[in-house]
């Protein structure tokens, strides 16, 4: 290594230490938090081993050095948050499960051996397989099952993968509906920003400097404080509201905040700025030439437009387009504030997951899903257009 | 047709984009809790249940401080790697490159998750440092690029000339590269303290209440109780907006006439 | 140019890869004397400026070794080594003023301020610059930017100059005149000077003496007049002023280093200098110079020894001369230059004449 690749070591290390340590680090150990499964080892670390050599046969119940070992670990192990994570774990993949373990964990110490035969009395689903099989088949310290629940899938007690009954089925339609509005949302600015950008090419500079201000605004102003006013605009007794009550457009006020309209409103105004903003600079430096060319060739206008102008534009177009619809497939604020609760992406779920019910396995695997989608945009868009790898960062 | 057409189009996606921000000004001045136009009357009382709000003023001081130091570390590591990519070809550098605009391209609220399951285990979430790092690292890409969009147009035969006129290397690098890719830095800079003084995704994972930055604390008003203090709030970190936007359209015009001077012929 | 003491710079052995496959620069070994001009010419990628690099500290030699003044500098860093500098793009800072820029150098070495201010008035008046100390370097000519940078490269008394093509964004007459102004100085300064240029011409005027580089070697080196007069090889040969490259078979050797030579193009038989070994047969390339060329009228019967006859087939017209150009193929043409005055006669497409050359003015080498 020379002394100038040397020194460019040194200047770049301090950053690329940061990012790996703080980012890259980060995202790789949610990458394994996704399929880390250590709350029922880490609660029954007796149970489990037992369980080891016991095959389920659809209907019996395990031996009684099971049994005995279940009463040790509720005896002996940490009665408080180990038990408790577990028992939310098995919940997870089984309802019901939760409170069969809480009473097991009750009457622990007021039963007497054979607990075979004394635990099933009092609790009666230990009497059968079913249960046992469910602590046997999350034993293991990695699972596949929070990124099979995040793609509707489960894992039945005979091992099998199928779909989770419909009422459960939510993240499919999720992904769906995060792909569709961000999909909608792209068309939107496409459709908004590239006749704007278009006029706002062929003004003077010194007008184009203006105007221009008033894309550099909302572009600049904060993405909370944007969709604030659009919560606020978009109340039932908000501006919008009382204008359209006061022309006796209509009789009575519209709904419209918790709605998808609102969502749709409020991400194309919050993104529209990343598209116009590059597209604008293609348009600015490929001028008005071309067209004159054609123009001259004997295109007449709608000819010119379609077949040079176009076509040249698109590289621009292409840029913007990638640059919000990645933007929009990782939106939480904005459908978060001003979307109804059928309007939420997937980031809501993962928020969701990671602060309120603190099932990080699912965060984690829903994240992992969101990134994994990320990429294939940028992979296909890379791959559909080489040309502009460089003007996706513009 | 499109004679008009276009122009009137334009006009209203503009109308459209700018109108929202300009709304809140008077809804922010009304004398009325409900927030609706035209605005009953006027008065500060807004403003003031803002100013002499303990939670706002700890908000609004927790959002300086992150965005300053934010800008100083971001700028500081950013413009420091940014000459170190500019100034050889190395093996890798490809990757250091990719591996530090990653930040940019993984979606907001993946980062915001890893983070707070990370910063949890080194027990730095819920501290303002914790705030400071994420900042850092999602802000520093920006500074980077800008930074290394003003070396492209930095002749790096002026860095040779310095060496070759007896400037050790620090030297050379303060006194002749650091005045000449200033736009840069600065842009750069103020960009990292925007994106740190707007950034809520990872705010609302890593912070509790001790913490809450400006659009932390909105987010809580709106989400809890529909306030009228936060179009206060709104206004004022439009007006800061408005601020980053001219010091850095002033930046980027000064840059301008450096560079259209001619210093060739 | 016998030196009993040490050279002043001494290059030995040294390669520069900058992908550990090819040679940049390949076992270049170059002697520099105290006060010498010398020229690095060469084409772009001929390894000139890499030599040049290497020894003002920017690249470092993947092997061999470099002395300045007896002592190797290989491990000292550039700002340590008082080398003056002049780049092509001039490289003066933007931001500074004249005055500024050529107070730079003085300032790293902690001059104390008045003696600054004294030098840099020196120094500008030398240039002739004095009345823009003020300016900055964007407010400029490209030929007073030229000279500030000169000057800057000379105002702390370095150890050596080193410019690297510091003529080429000028204009031709500008180019001239830097010329004068750059010989003028090393010899009012007598500091040495390394030089480097892809124009022969400037190298030929400016220098004491000449390396001409390609592929990464030395090809040769000497004297402006023994670089012209006597190229060692084709390729100095041909890159050194103009030349007619003349396909030829050798037809007879003989022992005062002269050969016959048969001229493929013009069914001819010449005599030519030979510095290589060569057999009866061997096809080679005849090298004359233009200038060397003496026509003679057919109508003049007879005519010298080692004539050939042929046709004009193209005229250039050129102000101060005309060129004639014979032979059917455009690529093995043959040039010569006549001058144009008003005793002369005017030459046509198809005029027959008899050409021919001193022997000692041609020289053969392999193709």
């Amino acid at each position: 290594m020379n002394g100038k690749s040397k020194m460019s070591w040194l200047l770049v290390a301090p950053l690329l230490i940061l990012v790996c340590v703080g980012f890259i680090i980060p995202i790789g150990y949610t990458l394994i938090k996704a399929i880390k499964n250590p709350e029922i080892t880490a609660a029954l670390p007796r149970t489990t081993s037992a369980l080891e050599n016991w095959e389920w046969d659809g209907k019996s119940p395990p031996p009684e050095a099971v049994y005995e070992a279940l009463i040790a670990d509720i005896e002996q192990g940490d009665r408080g948050r180990n038990y408790g994570s577990m028992t939310r774990r098995l919940n997870f993949e089984q309802s019901g499960s939760r409170s069969i373990m809480m009473k097991a964990r009750r009457i622990a110490d007021k039963i007497e051996a054979p607990y075979a035969v004394s635990l099933p009395e009092a609790v009666p689903e230990f009497g059968d397989g079913d249960i046992w099989q469910l602590i046997k088949q999350n034993s293991n310290p990695y699972t596949a099952r929070y990124l099979l629940r995040a793609m509707d899938l489960t894992v039945t007690l005979d091992g099998s993968i199928e779909r989770v009954a419909s009422d459960q089925a939510i993240f499919v339609d999720l992904f769906k509906r995060t792909f569709v509005i961000s999909i909608w949302v792209t068309v939107l600015c496409v459709f908004l920003g590239y006749p704007t950008a278009f006029w706002m090419s062929t003004l003077s500079d010194r007008a184009a400097g203006y105007v221009m201000l008033l894309v550099l605004i909302p572009f600049w102003t904060s993405i909370l404080v944007r969709t604030t006013a659009w919560f606020i605009l978009l109340q039932r007794e908000g501006p919008i509201n009382a204008a359209l009550l006061g022309t006796g457009l209509v009789d009575e006020p519209l709904r419209m905040i918790f709605t998808r309209f609102a969502v749709y409103i409020a991400m194309v105004h919050v993104l529209l700025p990343f598209f116009i903003l590059p597209i604008y600079s293609v348009m600015k430096r490929l001028g008005m030439e071309y067209v004159k060319a054609a123009a001259s060739l004997g295109a007449p206008p709608w000819r010119q437009f379609v077949t040079v102008y176009l076509p040249l534009s698109m590289p621009g177009v292409a840029a913007g387009a990638v640059i919000v619809f990645m933007l929009s497939v990782g939106f939480y604020i904005t459908p978060a504030l001003v979307g109804g609760l059928q309007d939420q992406m997937v980031s809501y779920y993962i928020a969701f997951y990671a602060n309120q019910t603190i099932n990080l396995g699912m965060a984690s695997s829903l994240a992992v899903l969101l990134l994994l989608f990320t990429a294939a945009t940028i992979a296909i868009a890379k791959k559909l257009l080489p040309e502009t790898g460089s003007g996706i960062r513009a | 047709m499109m004679r008009f057409g276009l122009p009137i189009f334009s006009g209203l996606v503009l109308f459209f984009l700018v109108s929202p921000i300009f709304v809140i000004f008077p809804l922010s001045l009304s004398s009325s809790s409900v927030l609706t136009l035209p605005v009953p009357g006027y008065s500060l009382q807004w403003y003031e249940d803002f100013f002499f709000s303990e939670r706002w003023l700890l908000a609004t001081r927790n959002s300086f401080i992150v965005g300053f130091a934010t800008m100083f570390i971001a700028g500081l590591l950013g413009t420091m790697a940014a000459f170190g990519l500019h100034a050889s070809e190395f093996r890798g550098k490809k990757l250091v490159l990719g591996a530090m605009s990653l930040p940019m391209v993984v979606p907001l609220i993946v980062t915001a998750t890893s983070m707070f399951l990370a910063f949890s285990i080194v027990g730095i979430a819920n501290s303002l440092w914790g705030l400071i790092v994420a900042h850092t690292i999602i802000a520093a890409p920006y500074v980077v690029i800008t930074v290394l969009a003003s070396l492209q147009t930095f002749d790096m035969n002026l860095l040779r000339a310095a060496l070759s006129l007896g400037a050790p290397p620090v030297t050379a690098f303060r006194e002749i590269v650091l005045p000449m890719i200033m736009p840069g830095v600065i842009a750069g800079a103020i960009f990292a303290f925007a994106t740190s003084f707007d950034e809520l995704v990872i705010a609302i994972f890593i912070t509790g209440p001790g913490q809450f930055t400006l659009p932390r604390q909105m987010f809580a008003g709106l989400r809890e109780f529909m306030s009228p203090t936060i179009s206060a709030a709104a206004v004022i970190m439009v007006v800061l907006s408005f601020v980053f936007l001219f010091i850095t359209e002033a930046v980027r015009r000064r840059g301008e006439r450096l560079k259209s001077s001619p210093a060739e012929h | 140019m016998s030196n009993p003491v040490e050279p002043f710079v001494m290059f030995r052995n040294v390669d520069k890869s900058y992908d550990g496959k090819t040679n940049v620069v390949d076992g270049l070994d170059l002697d520099i004397a105290k006060g010498e001009f010398l020229t690095l010419l060469g084409p772009s990628g001929s390894g000139k400026t890499t030599t040049l690099m290497m020894l003002a500290g920017f690249e470092a030699p993947s092997a061999g070794t470099i002395q300045f003044d007896g002592k190797p500098i290989t491990d000292v860093p550039t700002y340590k080594r008082d080398f003056g500098m002049v780049f092509q793009n001039y490289a003066l800072f933007p931001h500074m003023s004249v005055a500024e820029n050529l107070a730079f150098p003085l300032r790293m070495r902690k001059v104390a301020k008045p003696d600054i201010t004294a030098k840099v008035k020196k120094t500008l008046d030398i240039v002739q610059l004095g009345h823009l100390a003020d300016r900055k370097p964007g407010q400029l000519s490209g030929g007073q930017a030229q000279r500030v940078a000169l000057a800057r490269s000379i105002v702390f008394d370095p150890k050596m100059v080193l410019m690297d093509e510091p003529l080429g964004a000028l204009d031709k007459q500008l180019r001239e005149h830097m010329q004068l102004e750059i010989k003028r100085l090393h010899h009012e300064l007598d500091i040495t000077m390394l030089y480097v240029t892809h124009d022969q011409t400037e190298a030929l005027t400016m220098s004491d003496r000449i390396a001409v580089f390609n592929d990464g070697k030395i090809q040769q080196i000497g004297t402006p007049s023994q670089m012209y007069g006597s190229p060692q090889n084709k390729f100095v040969a041909g890159f050194m002023g103009e030349n007619n490259a003349l396909n030829g078979r050798i037809s007879s050797t003989g022992e005062d280093g002269l050969v016959s030579v048969h001229l493929t193009d013009f069914d001819a038989d010449m005599k030519a200098v030979s510095k290589e070994p060569l057999q009866i047969g061997d096809t080679v390339k005849l090298m004359v110079r233009p200038e060397r060329v003496r026509l003679v009228e057919k109508a003049d019967a007879g005519g010298p020894a080692g004539a050939f006859a042929c046709k004009v087939t193209d005229t250039i017209y050129y102000g101060d001369h005309v060129r004639l150009v014979f032979g059917a193929d455009l690529n093995n043409a043959l040039t010569t230059r006549v001058p144009h005055d008003s005793g002369s006669r005017d030459w046509a497409k198809g005029d027959a004449v008899l050409v021919s050359w001193e022997p000692r003015a041609a020289i053969v080498f392999q193709p």
